[in-house]
């Protein structure tokens, strides 16, 4: 970890940064939780800036944070399923607002494919990879959140239409 | 607006990324503090066993390690231990030649051990506060288990590793599933011989697929390998032996070039170093591969058991059945000790009440004459014993909050 890399590392991070958050939050449904994962996921990659400065950067701290999302999620899912889901109702006209909170009704894995895919435009095979799982399932998993999505928000039938 | 419009979704302004830098650097800092620290402690300690006992070049390095600070006193004179009371009269055993075969007239049968009073006894090990192992790595694992939580379900597929710094790892491979067979049937993530030998490699049996974690990168590789698999064994540092619920024989994966074929060895294999096996088969028979068989004087406990045997020069260690212990004609369920070349039993230890329910022992490491095994209590915990075969004193290690064990805390 050279002192000489700080300034690339922490240009590249900060052009970053939102957009992190952003995908974090639509996979947690809590900024601040968001903000952890990305925090802490900029801190294991300017541990290794070294390595990760001649390659792919982002692809690298997109898996951490989906890691470590997916990690927390099992440690705590038993609270998770036990714990009432909070109703928040967005101000009338805010469809994203409609559209997050319609995205906390999947499972994690469901939500972490569309986010992958919708948000961060990601293509089958890089969002296999990052979630572990293969192409068949990812493409199964979108399906069935999609499906989900219509038939727990109706409203956003029309917005949701399923890439190939 | 469509999902895509998402990525323009407002939030508040985040600053994330300052001190992000300085922040590894301090963490940096403390780890090699820490290091320091493992390092001066490894002078004097003693190592920790692992997995199979196993010689010649595949062995584990007998390179010290810090002894886990949350693990409780494993030294026998410090330790419970149980009376010996053979109910049978045992030959004279040499002290001076413990790994010499014997051959007495008679079996040592141990009384059945009061497990959970032996449980109370000790302290329980569980897997707090695990690091990820993809960014905290570890030289070596010393035991990977599937933790159990009190009240809670049992997560069948989340895996943690104790390395041999004494800390705990979660396997953060993402998705991880427990395999189910064609009745619903689900099956944990780890067997009891998913950890490599050497303590580096962590083999996974999943749905149409086999991960493999090298625990010292935290790196993984998943190969296809169809079917509802739910057993590994290690043949050697590049081959796995993988097997499905219900089928007698397996499927041999490389992991150099992710090819599998199909194996004549099942389940109930262990594989020795100089590439030798045996095979501890239906209706007790052992077959080794130099084309001997012999049937052993004791029943297989479980059929295609999930447990491999445990096997060195002499022995064979494996989980078997007394039929008709009592005149309800109930079976006595435990771990028994045969001679490899005869198969005349050599030792039992009851590992149950005698009953029709099966057993879930696991069978952890062969160390000479001793036998560690992990055995269910009834709150869901596995209590860890070392069992020496030969003078019939069983030694409580630890109690694990595990429903699946592999590798050994000793």
């Amino acid at each position: 970890m050279r002192e000489s890399g700080r300034e690339s590392f922490e240009t590249w991070a900060r052009s970053r940064q939102q957009g992190l958050v952003r995908s974090a939050y639509l996979l947690t449904g809590d900024f601040h939780r968001a903000e952890d994962l990305v925090q802490d996921a900029l801190v294991k990659a300017a541990a290794r800036w070294d390595t990760l400065v001649g390659g792919h950067p982002d692809a690298w701290v997109r898996t951490v944070v989906y890691r470590d999302q997916v990690s927390w999620w099992r440690r705590h899912r038993r609270e998770v399923f036990t714990t009432p889901r909070e109703q928040t109702v967005p101000p009338a006209g805010e469809t994203a607002l409609v559209l997050r909170d319609a995205l906390l009704l999947l499972t994690p894995r469901q939500r972490a494919v569309l986010v992958l895919r919708y948000v961060e435009d990601l293509s089958l095979a890089d969002t296999a990879h990052v979630l572990g799982l293969t192409v068949g399932s990812v493409k199964k998993h979108a399906s069935v959140a999609l499906a989900r999505l219509r038939e727990t928000a109706p409203e956003l039938e029309e917005l949701l239409e399923e890439r190939s | 607006m469509r999902l895509e419009e998402l990525r323009e979704l407002p939030l508040p302004p985040t600053n994330v990324a300052e001190g992000a830098w300085d922040a590894a650097r301090r963490r940096r800092r403390r780890t090699t503090v820490a290091t320091v620290a493992v390092a001066a402690a490894l002078v004097g300690s003693t190592a920790v066993g692992v997995g199979i006992a196993r010689d010649g070049d595949n062995a584990p390095s007998p390179s010290p390690a810090p002894a886990p600070p949350s693990i409780a006193p494993t030294s026998p004179t410090t330790a419970p231990t149980l009376p010996t009371s053979p109910t049978s009269p045992t030959a004279p055993t040499s002290p001076t030649s413990p790994t010499a075969p014997t051959s007495p007239t008679s079996p040592t049968i141990n009384p059945l051990p009061h497990y959970e009073a032996l449980a109370r006894s000790m302290s329980t090990e569980a897997a707090t506060d695990p690091s990820n192992l993809s960014s905290d790595p570890v030289h070596r694992g010393v035991m990977a288990i599937v933790p159990t939580y009190d009240g809670g379900p049992r997560p069948w597929d989340v895996v943690d590793v104790l390395g041999d710094d004494g800390r705990w790892r979660y396997v953060d491979v993402p998705g991880l599933e427990p395999t189910h067979d064609e009745v619903g049937y689900q099956f944990y993530a780890i067997v009891p011989t998913s950890l490599r030998w050497d303590g580096t490699r962590l083999a996974l049996p999943q749905q149409d697929h086999v991960v493999v974690v090298d625990l010292t990168t935290g790196d993984y590789q998943s190969y296809d390998v169809p079917g509802p698999n739910v057993g590994v064994v290690w043949q050697d540092a590049s081959h796995v032996l993988v097997t499905e619920e219900g089928r007698p024989t397996g499927k041999l994966l490389d992991l150099d070039d992710g090819t599998v074929v199909l194996s004549e060895r099942s389940a109930n294999t262990a594989f020795l170093p100089d590439g030798s096996w045996l095979t501890w088969g239906y209706g007790g028979t052992l077959t080794s591969s130099d084309g001997t068989r012999v049937t052993a004087e004791v029943a297989n406990a479980t059929g295609d058991q999930r447990t491999s045997p445990l096997v060195d020069d002499a022995v064979a260690v494996g989980l078997g059945v007394i039929k008709n212990v009592d005149d309800q004609g109930n079976s006595q369920t435990g771990v028994a000790v045969v001679d490899r070349h005869s198969g005349k039993l050599l030792a039992f230890l009851p590992t149950r009440q005698p009953g029709p329910d099966s057993d879930s022992t696991y069978l952890l490491a062969l160390n000479d004459d001793r036998v560690t095994l992990a055995v269910g209590l009834e709150n869901g915990s596995r209590i860890v014993v070392r069992w020496d075969w030969r003078t019939g004193d069983v030694t409580p290690v630890e109690v694990v909050e595990a429903g699946m064990i592999s590798g050994s805390p000793e």
